[in-house]
């Protein structure tokens, strides 16, 4: 399995919206990928975004099960330190704790991080 | 799978936080740049500290050095590496 992990908020750079690339790019290639959102990352997921020029994340990810991806995941702890809610975020999204995140970055094959 | 953790912001900041957060009794954590600062780590894995990076900042490392035939090393020798920032 191939792990993103994205720890960047949107729109203030480039870093999420490639991330988001790599993993279309995965799913292009027939490679099966997750998304594992931390820290800065998971204000990515919110899913009330709009923003005016650049592409809205949180519509790619919504549809990113149609590329065959469907594990995205968040993490509680990364959620809790930001007073976000679980029910603020996209749907679909899996949230699992800290040792959960250490455990799927320990199986991973290969990780990528922006 | 084993893994190489490369942290290079300063102890206390976000990202190395969760580098150190992310070391399983496998893998290792390599203090690069601003993290040499580092003294009192605690982690499953062994510790390792760039010792041209600490040198410059004047700080004894508590940790084993690493010059970067050793990096290379390290590199080649976990499944894959993550660099955390």
């Amino acid at each position: 399995m191939n792990v993103i992990i994205q720890r960047h908020p949107p729109y203030s750079s480039q870093l999420a919206s490639e991330s988001l690339d790599i993993a279309l790019g995965f799913a292009v290639m027939d490679q099966s990928c997750a998304l594992l959102f931390l820290d800065d990352g998971v204000w990515q997921l919110l899913a009330q975004q709009s923003p005016s020029s650049q592409k809205n994340l949180a519509k790619h990810f919504a549809a990113l099960p149609m590329y065959g991806i469907d594990n995205l995941y968040c993490e509680r702890e990364s959620l809790q330190q930001r007073g976000l809610d679980e029910d603020a975020l996209i749907a679909g999204v899996q949230i699992i704790g800290l040792a959960e995140s250490k455990q799927l970055i320990a199986d991973a094959t290969r990780v990528f991080t922006l | 799978m084993t893994c190489l953790h490369m942290v290079s912001s300063l102890p206390g900041s976000p990202s190395f936080e969760r580098a150190v957060a992310s070391v399983c009794d496998d893998d290792t954590l390599l203090l690069c740049g601003d993290a040499t600062y580092a003294s009192h780590v605690s982690c499953q894995g062994n510790i390792f500290c760039m010792a041209e990076d600490a040198t410059a900042r004047g700080v004894l490392s508590p940790y084993m050095a690493a010059d970067y035939q050793t990096l290379v090393a390290l590199v080649c020798q976990h499944d894959k590496q993550i660099d955390w920032g």
